[in-house]
């Protein structure tokens, strides 16, 4: 049957533009315009979707997104609603929360068994017996739940982009145009967004008969398109509102996050439903909705209807319907003095009975529930409560509900807005705003189009007068004077248990009760233990009821009462918009190109990439590891040690500053040596650990490490400021390049590319020197490291790579390979040098890690000391020990962090290990309680699959224990 | 500390996206000591900048120093020194100083300027109370009608009420940089200064966002035509 | 997203700050007395609703600065850097 009607004025489909798209394996054709529910409801498609727990049918029923009674999606995007969709070439959707279909749904036997499943059911049952626990939950995993994810879908890219404005008015409705126009005329620069396609709001669909409101339309509309100070962005929610008018706008492509200097509140209300048996079905819905499918589709809603009224918009539907050809059969007017104005008049010329004082009881369905065949109407008592004695039944098969509207301020709230319920409007409105917000129009309680115009002027001036952009005289604000436009309680009981308040939770009046009756009494535990307002439309048509409800069954005021807490989104945003492009920052060395060119294995080592070890044909990773490792023993090794915190500490105070850093002692270090330093946090835990060089007098260069560098030079900042030392502070980390060449051969591939005297005499142990490397400027220190000669080169990073490929060259004739991270962590493991953070953790203090070494002797102060001076006197629990295992054994080797066990009980775990090392047998670091640690000792560890290994504590170094290789 | 003179020639420097411009085909060509991209394979043909053109300037020479006595130093070396926080001032000889805190300036030189280059060679290892800070960073240069939407992707700064000449330490693409708006051939054009070490993730991400608005990687010929062959 | 306005920089969002904590004496002022005491300057902090002084740090610029924020109302009522606490910020 074909609902569409011919074209209207201001419509919004475009007829020259047929559409063809399926609808649960269905082919219909629409229009360029329509949204899937228009379109299926102009093939009188009216069942559309199931609901969440009873699968009761579902139809349209805002028309505006305010409602989810249609949720579909197509294989790859769910989470689609039929009144938000616009219908294009190829669509292909299905309705989710189906089993075999929308028609033949096996689960909607779920309504027979609803005395089983009351409101919070499933917090009482199902917890015994406990074996079937498992069962139940898979049950219910595939019976609840709305549409499906696909991990197949590949990731999506979508731009982010920041935006500013002077002004931002959400809802281009007669008061945002008219907010709007006031502000640009004063200068300021305003974004103005809508939810919808086109602008206009209420303009495009309630006062279609009206041509002085047309005409006023164009005109805003007009003004809007030429002003130079005004964007339009149309199809854009402004999805939430944070701190500082930082407002997240989100239309099909993108997210933006806008800052304005003020917010102007003009999205209008949400039409609200009446609560009556049956009030759920295919046919009932919003008396709005039913103008928007008749003024923006061009389809007629229903052939006979009921319209159920409260204020004079019920009227002006009712006969806008009645001008479309619907048959209104009878107008209900809750109010038992009926309609004040000339409307009523209006109707009643058109030939519609009125039946003031009276509601619909019972929409009564046909066979299968998917229609509606007639609504029974029973006179209201004084007291509001149905005369079921008088029920009369009117056959129709829709009714359209215009009894009152809740403000759609979500976004006023959280920018701070308070507000209060208004007896004189019967909606809440607002009684606090914060500085530069504004609320105007419907939302404001102005329902007359001349008071929401005047409304929305009035707060665009607010908003220059704000922002110092206007200092005229500021209009009042219109008081509303007719009649309240919302009913106070449009909520009937007639013992039924399908009067339902959330639709998409499916929760009917009685639950209330219930809940109630069980002492949830307040309206923060209803919500929770209802789960009203809970469900994708987030309460836009259940939470006024709900509260009305609450404060009747406690005797209370709606101020009283409360509201739950609003919170982003206003619609469902997607996780692809929220992640955007996904900026992660990564850092690379200027050699990061050589090394993947050399067959580098690159990993993450925290923000950075470093080569893991280089593959060579024909050998595992392991074998790699220990054949760079050992040819640093034997030959010559490079490595990139470019991402190593490099500090410089500058000026009269450097050494006193480092004094107090550090827990060593550097007044007295010499120009031109350098010395391995500790440095804690105030609870004397290790936090850094580096080698601190002496360049002159006043020059210090501090290595840190690679993971810890950026909060050291952080800290360093904020202790010179807290100290009041004089002190420069140079973070040079990223912009050097840093190479260590390490192993016997390395004096005699340094020396041709130095101007620098490298004898023993000339260049000691722990020296460092200020020289040219290759032609580059450079600072060569001489550092145990990999417990081999060796030395450090640190150049500008953008003469790293002539520097790195002049000392591969150069040592080519001594056997010279790079090694990479593993490489290192097995030669320093050897020498038994720790790493922070892998070998020491949150709690570790010097004494535990045997560095106490490091700590100066008679030094007044340091970071930390003062703790060290309490720790020291208790006794260790732990302290850092080596472990070797034999060189021939069979058996799982531990890896880092499992436990040592000693007589059932845990007495450590193992921090570092090598499963292969140049020493030809496995070595380990592990924290272990110092009774068992004594050198020989032995010990046996958890490994990961529950077997044990054994291992005997060893003196550390395992490598050169006298360091003769490396001096 | 003796520093020893070096009669070796002074080592060759590199872009830290050496190896991107590389895979574009970029054709090099050494100014004044210092290597640049001219032009690249994928280059739009002619002269006309494009609607957003991305173009990295890494290899001009750069100076950092810090300490009490650093505006001293540069005053007496001939330099204009910047009295504002932030503000710019040109360099004789083409480039531009910095101001980039109360004690600390940054110096870079244009394309066939030198004063950077020498102050750096007069600074040696350092000087009483005027520090070196070791200044490698990468230099994007980002023009065309559109540079401002691609900021506007991966900035949060409001570049309608920034000053002109101004730089501004902020972040892009969540990376810390130093940003200066400039005219170009009378275009609005940003000029980013950032550590090298994230040069290479940031130009992919800028790379990205100039390309789907319908820009160019440029070399730097497209940007400055005289460039001195 | 909060605007912190940085003593230096000027307003900024706040994703370009690190938090530092609250500001706390000097620990070489505080190094002399009993265990006890200083247990409790390294381990515990105000947790008192107020107007709370503390560090925050701009990272893009390395700026160091003092902001007083009514904790109740999450509101920066001033910032001005370390030292300079007679003017403001």
């Amino acid at each position: 049957m074909d609902r569409r009607l011919p074209p209207r004025e201001g419509e919004w489909i475009d007829r020259s533009q047929p559409v063809e798209f399926r609808f649960e394996g269905q082919s219909l054709a629409g229009f360029a315009g329509d949204v899937l529910s228009s379109a299926l409801w102009a093939h009188d498609v009216r069942l559309q979707g199931r609901s969440f727990k009873y699968h009761r049918p579902r139809g349209l029923y805002s028309l505006a997104g305010h409602d989810a009674n249609v949720i579909v999606e197509d294989g790859r995007r769910t989470n689609m609603r039929g009144d938000l969709l616009p219908i294009t070439d190829g669509l292909d959707v299905y309705s989710v929360n189906t089993s075999g279909g929308l028609q033949r749904d096996r689960w909607r036997i779920m309504e027979r068994f609803d005395r089983f499943l009351p409101v919070g059911f499933y917090y009482k049952a199902f917890h015994t017996p406990r074996w079937l626990f498992p069962h139940y939950e898979n049950q219910m995993r595939q019976v609840a739940g709305l549409g499906r994810v696909h991990p197949g879908n590949a990731a999506v890219e979508t731009p982010k982009d920041y935006a500013f404005c002077d002004l931002l008015v959400v809802g281009a409705g007669p008061a945002g145009l008219a907010g709007a126009i006031a502000a640009a005329e004063q200068g300021l620069k305003v974004l103005l967004v809508d939810e919808q396609p086109h602008p206009g709001g209420s303009l495009n669909w309630q006062w279609s008969g009206n041509p002085a409101a047309q005409e006023q339309f164009g005109g805003m509309l007009e003004q809007v398109r030429a002003h130079d100070n005004i964007e339009l962005r149309c199809g854009t929610q402004a999805a939430g509102a944070y701190n500082d008018y930082w407002i997240a706008l989100v239309d099909d492509r993108r997210l933006t996050k806008l800052r304005a200097k003020a917010m102007l509140v003009a999205t209008g209300c949400f039409e609200q439903p009446a609560v009556f048996q049956n009030n759920d079905l295919p046919g009932v819905m919003l008396a709005s909705a039913a103008q928007r499918l008749l003024q923006l589709y061009a389809v007629k809603p229903f052939d006979r209807a009921v319209v159920v009224a409260a204020n004079s918009d019920g009227y002006r539907a009712a006969l806008d319907l009645h001008g479309a050809g619907v048959e209104i059969a009878a107008i209900a007017d809750l109010r038992h003095d009926g309609e004040p104005t000339g409307l009523a008049q209006n109707a009643a010329d058109a030939g519609i009975e009125i039946l003031a004082g009276c509601a619909i009881a019972e929409a009564v369905p046909s066979g299968g529930k998917a229609r509606i065949q007639a609504a029974a109407v029973c006179p209201l008592e004084k007291d509001g409560s149905l005369r079921t004695g008088s029920l009369r039944r009117i056959e129709c098969d829709g009714i359209a509900m215009s009894v009152g509207w809740s403000p759609n301020v979500g976004l006023a709230y959280q920018a701070g807005g308070r507000f209060r319920y208004a007896e004189h409007v019967a909606q809440l409105v607002p009684s606090s705003l914060p500085d530069g917000l504004f609320v105007s129009g419907r939302a404001n309680g102005r329902f007359e189009l001349h008071d929401q115009i005047a409304d929305g002027r009035r707060a665009g001036l607010c908003a220059a007068a704000h922002l110092g952009r206007f200092d005229g005289n500021l209009p009042d604000s219109p008081q509303h004077q007719a009649s309240p436009p919302s009913h106070p309680y449009p909520i009937f009981s007639n013992n039924g248990k399908k009067n339902f308040v959330d639709l998409d939770e499916d929760l009917h009046l009685a639950d209330f009760k219930n809940a109630h009756q069980e002492g949830y009494d307040n309206i923060e535990l209803v919500k929770r233990f209802t789960t009203v307002g809970m469900g994708p439309s987030q309460g836009k048509l259940s939470n006024s009821n709900a509260i009305r409800i609450l404060a009747r069954l406690n005797g209370a005021s709606i101020n009283e009462t409360g509201t739950t807490t609003s919170r982003p989104f206003y619609q469902p945003v997607r996780i692809s918009h929220l992640a955007g492009r996904r900026f992660h920052p990564q850092r690379r060395t200027p050699l990061d190109g050589w090394h993947r060119q050399h067959g580098a294995e690159m990993m993450h080592a925290g923000a950075w990439m470093r080569p893991e070890f280089y593959t060579t044909s024909g050998s595992t990773r392991d074998e790699c590891i220990l054949a760079e490792a050992k040819n640093v023993r034997e030959h010559v090794g490079l490595i990139d040690v470019g991402t190593l915190g490099k500090i410089l500490v500058c000026g009269p105070d450097a050494a006193r500053f480092l004094e107090h850093i550090y827990t060593g002692r550097f007044e007295k270090q010499k120009v031109g040596r350098l010395r391995y330093g500790v440095a804690c946090d105030e609870t004397g835990v290790i936090i850094e650990d580096g080698v601190i060089a002496r360049l002159a007098e006043d020059r210090f260069y501090v290595s840190a490490t690679s993971s810890g560098a950026a909060v050291f030079y952080r800290e360093m900042q904020r202790w010179a400021l807290i100290f009041g030392m004089k002190v420069t502070l140079i973070n040079a980390t990223g912009h050097l390049a840093a190479m260590n060449l390490a192993g016997p051969k390395s004096r005699e591939v340094l020396a041709g590319l130095t101007d620098a005297d490298l004898s023993p005499d000339a260049f000691p142990y722990v020296g460092v020197k200020e020289a040219t490397v290759a032609g580059a400027r450079a600072i060569v220190m001489r550092v145990g490291f990999v417990g081999e000669l060796g030395y450090e080169i640190h150049v500008p990073a953008s003469q790293g790579w002539h520097v790195w490929t002049s000392l591969m060259e150069a040592g080519r004739p001594h056997n010279i390979r790079p090694f990479g991270v593993e490489a290192q962590r097995l030669l320093r493991l050897e020498k038994g040098h720790l790493i922070v953070g892998q070998d020491t953790d949150a709690l570790t203090h010097p004494f535990e890690a045997d560095v106490a070494w490091a700590i100066g002797k008679d030094k007044p102060f340091f970071i930390g000391s003062r703790s060290l001076d309490i720790v020291k006197q208790q006794s260790l629990d732990r302290k850092l020990v080596g472990l070797s295992f034999p060189a021939h054994r069979s058996g799982p080797l531990p890896q880092e962090c499992c436990l040592i066990i000693h007589e059932g009980e845990i007495v450590g775990r193992i921090t570092s290990i090598a499963p292969a090392s140049t020493l030809g047998h496995p070595i380990a670091m592990a924290f272990l309680r110092p009774d068992l640690a004594n050198v020989g000792a032995k010990v046996t560890i958890r490994t990961t699959d529950g077997r044990t290994a054994d291992a005997e504590v060893a003196a550390m170094p395992f490598y050169d224990p006298d360091g003769a290789r490396q001096k | 500390m003796n520093v020893a003179m070096n009669p070796a020639p002074a080592a060759a420097r590199r872009s830290p996206i050496h190896d991107a411009l590389e895979a574009r085909g970029a054709e090099w060509r050494d100014v004044n000591g210092t290597t640049f991209a001219v032009r690249l394979r994928d280059e739009p043909a002619g002269d006309d900048i494009p609607a957003a053109a991305l173009c990295d300037l890494s290899g001009l020479n750069q100076l950092g120093v810090k300490g009490p006595d650093a505006a001293n130093w540069l005053s007496t070396a001939g330099v204009d020194v910047p009295a504002d926080l932030y503000e710019s001032r040109p360099l004789p000889s083409g480039g531009r100083v910095v101001r980039f805190g109360a004690h600390e300036f940054f110096l870079e030189d244009g394309i066939a300027g030198s004063k950077a280059s020498e102050l750096s060679e007069q600074l040696g290892f350092g000087a009483e109370q005027v520090y070196r800070v070791e200044h490698q960073d990468a230099t994007f240069l980002l023009t065309g009608p559109r540079s401002l939407d691609v900021m506007a992707q991966t900035c949060g700064i409001d570049f309608r009420e920034a000053n002109g000449g101004r730089a501004i330490f902020t972040r892009v693409a969540g990376v810390s940089c130093a940003l200066l708006p400039e005219t170009i051939a009378d275009q609005q054009a940003f000029r980013l200064w950032l550590d090298p070490s994230y040069a290479p993730y940031l130009w992919e991400e800028l790379v990205v966002i100039v390309e789907s608005l319908g820009g160019h990687v440029v070399g730097a010929g497209r940007l400055f035509p005289d460039l001195p062959a | 997203m909060k605007i912190l306005n940085c003593p230096i920089n000027g307003p900024r969002p706040l994703q370009e700050f690190h938090f530092g904590g609250e500001l706390r004496p000097n620990p070489l002022d505080r190094k002399d007395g009993a265990d006890a005491d200083w247990a409790d300057y390294v381990f515990n902090r105000d947790g008192e609703p107020g107007v709370k002084r503390e560090w925050w740090y701009h990272i893009p610029s390395g700026t160091w600065f003092i902001a007083e924020r009514d904790n109740v109302t999450d509101q920066f009522q001033r910032t001005y850097l370390y030292g300079a606490e007679q003017t403001d910020g």
